[in-house]
């Protein structure tokens, strides 16, 4: 049994352990869907970070970097984490005091029409079903590598892992677990990067090493990076590729069931500020410092055949067993943590979402609740095992397409008086169909659309548009009921609990935490890049 | 020169996405000052 499969295994009882025992307090639906809505910062900035970081962020991202697009992916990061603190300010506190339990609910609630809700649920099953599968299939390939067992073997290691405590804990097992594998690959990796640094002279010597390295991709080090990694032809387009795809991203963390749903769990509105403003700060900082180890490989070994396991390369080659060992199992922590978020979601849609379901007692709705997350459960496990976590096609479902669908009609359930049932209903259509068309057409490399439907023509930004249009449309068709109109003026009044001049004063700190880890990450690039690579210190 | 502006943009967002949550809170702060309604302790504290 090799050092590796001991690390996976302790690790996966020690989040079954944790996972299960968080279960035993869960005596409500409130506990079992938004984990008693009593979450504090710590659990839900660890829960929006893990849900958001896949073993993708450790795989496919990092090769990027390595094959010359660090500039691409820090660029696109930076837009990213401000969509961590604009989304609680204009969406998530008020999804938070609506207290629903799932986001489709508040969609119908809001707009008072169960259409609504259903439609939210059915695309929120759809997406994140293939966001489950795409990740359940990412653990079980990287633990196939990491143990020698077989995949079919590592597929349901890692599905029952995760099952498990989702199954029985729902959110109160899922925010916890979240939180303890954020912790361990944060851990994993700032242990881990001063003997990746250190294997090439130390961090210092790192830019040096790189100006004198002929290996490198072409234009590593310029703040455009590599083009053709981007798609682009120009540097115009390289600059647009990176800046449209963080837009998408802003928006994504800001409105996804995935994202700001977990506002759903916090203890307070104030709450959901902080634990944006942390997720955010990790965002840049903390995956910086993962993108610089990365190109630090190209000073180690500049011909990895297969860029993605740049990260896998490190911990095998450049520090202890030990610390690789937990390089590798924060990888795997990623995935698990990504996929239990996105089971759980799915679970609590398909028992409540789709059908106006009357339990007779809170009880029922328990144990209904707990036995489709296990049939769901069971129907992603055989989906994975038929292998359609790695199709191509399924994988356009996944991830940003929601946030096309849903940012007009969620955020404009705030901020528009003049948006109805109908105009939130036909946006969230059109946008979910604005996105997975012209999506199939760039896919498939259909010309002239591969070429034309790029940066803000990007499928995502075509849903947006016409999810705008037929806001407006829908709205001029069936305008707002006072119903609509009054839940509205409700949910803009600021709760009682919220009023507390010292919980603003904490906010606040967390502000200037923000403005301070903006002004330190500028200087680190400008005495550490920009100034020296361009000759001017 | 465009690696100096990058690296201004990188911190930059993050500094103004301070600066944006703390002005609206803020704000929304001494709207409740002026209605009265800002609380000093919370009603658990009392």
């Amino acid at each position: 049994m090799n050092i590796f499969l001991i690390g996976v295994i302790i690790s996966i009882l020690a989040y079954l352990v944790v996972g299960l025992y968080a279960g035993r307090s869960v005596k409500d639906v409130n506990d079992y869907y938004v984990s008693g809505r009593n979450a504090p910062t710590l659990l839900i900035s660890g829960t929006l970070f893990a849900s958001m970081l896949s073993v993708n962020g450790f795989m496919g991202d990092q090769g990027f970097c390595y094959t010359g697009n660090i500039t691409s992916l820090v660029l696109l990061n930076s837009l990213c984490a401000v969509g961590y603190v604009v989304g609680p300010l204009v969406f998530g506190r008020y999804l938070r005091r609506s207290e629903c339990t799932t986001m489709p609910e508040y969609f119908g609630t809001r707009y008072n029409d169960f259409r609504n809700r259903r439609l939210a649920g059915v695309i929120t099953i759809i997406s994140l079903t293939a966001y489950l599968l795409a990740s359940i299939t990412g653990v079980g390939i990287l633990m196939q590598e990491l143990t020698g067992l077989s995949y079919g073997v590592c597929l349901f290691l890692a599905w029952l892992c995760f099952t498990a405590f989702t199954f029985y804990s729902g959110s109160k097992g899922v925010v916890i677990t979240d939180t303890m594998m954020f912790l361990v690959f944060l851990l994993a990796s700032i242990i881990a990067g001063p003997y990746i640094f250190n294997a090439q002279g130390g961090l210092g010597e790192l830019l040096n090493n790189l100006m004198h390295n002929p290996n490198i991709p072409d234009n590593l080090l310029d703040f455009y990076g590599n083009i053709p990694g981007t798609g682009a032809t120009d540097i115009f387009g390289a600059v647009m590729y990176a800046v449209s795809m963080g837009l998408v991203w802003l928006i994504t963390v800001a409105v996804s069931p995935w994202q700001a749903g977990r506002n759903l769990m916090a203890k307070s509105e104030h709450v959901t500020f902080r634990s944006g403003a942390i997720a955010a700060i990790c965002t840049v900082v903390f995956l910086l410092y993962l993108n610089l180890q990365s190109i630090t490989v190209l000073n180690l070994n500049p011909n990895l055949e297969d860029a993605q396991r740049v990260l896998i390369w490190a911990a095998f080659n450049t520090m202890p067993k030990l610390v690789g060992t937990m390089v590798l199992a924060g990888i795997m922590a990623a995935g698990l943590s990504s996929a239990s978020t996105f089971l759980s979601v799915v679970g609590f849609s398909v028992t409540t979402d789709l059908f106006p379901t009357k339990f007779t007692s809170e009880k029922q709705q328990l144990h209904t609740s707990r036995i489709v997350m296990l049939v769901v459960g069971v129907i992603a496990l055989i989906l994975a095992y038929m292998g359609l976590g790695g199709v191509r096609v399924i994988s356009w479902f996944a991830s940003t397409i929601i946030a096309a669908s849903w940012v007009v009609p969620g955020v404009g359930s705030v901020v528009s008086k003049k948006l109805s049932a109908t105009g939130a209903r036909w946006a969230m259509l059109a946008g979910f169909l604005g996105f997975i068309i012209p999506k199939c057409l760039v896919g498939f490399g259909v010309a002239p659309f591969n070429t034309i439907f790029i940066n803000f023509l990007d499928p995502f930004f075509l849903g947006l548009y016409l999810s705008l249009l037929f806001a407006v449309i829908g709205s001029k068709v069936h305008p707002v009921t006072q119903t609509e109109s009054d839940y509205r003026t409700n949910l803009l009044v600021i709760p009682r609990t919220e009023r507390v001049a010292a919980e603003y004063r904490r906010d606040r700190v967390y502000g200037y935490v923000l403005i301070v880890a903006g002004i330190l990450t500028t200087l680190f690039l400008l005495f550490g890049w920009a100034l020296p690579y361009n000759g001017l210190i | 020169m465009g690696e100096i502006i990058f690296s201004i943009c990188i911190g930059g967002f993050l500094a103004i996405a301070g600066v944006l949550m703390n002005v609206v809170l803020r704000k929304e702060e001494k709207q409740l000052k002026e209605k009265n309604e800002l609380l000093e302790h919370s009603d658990s504290d009392k």
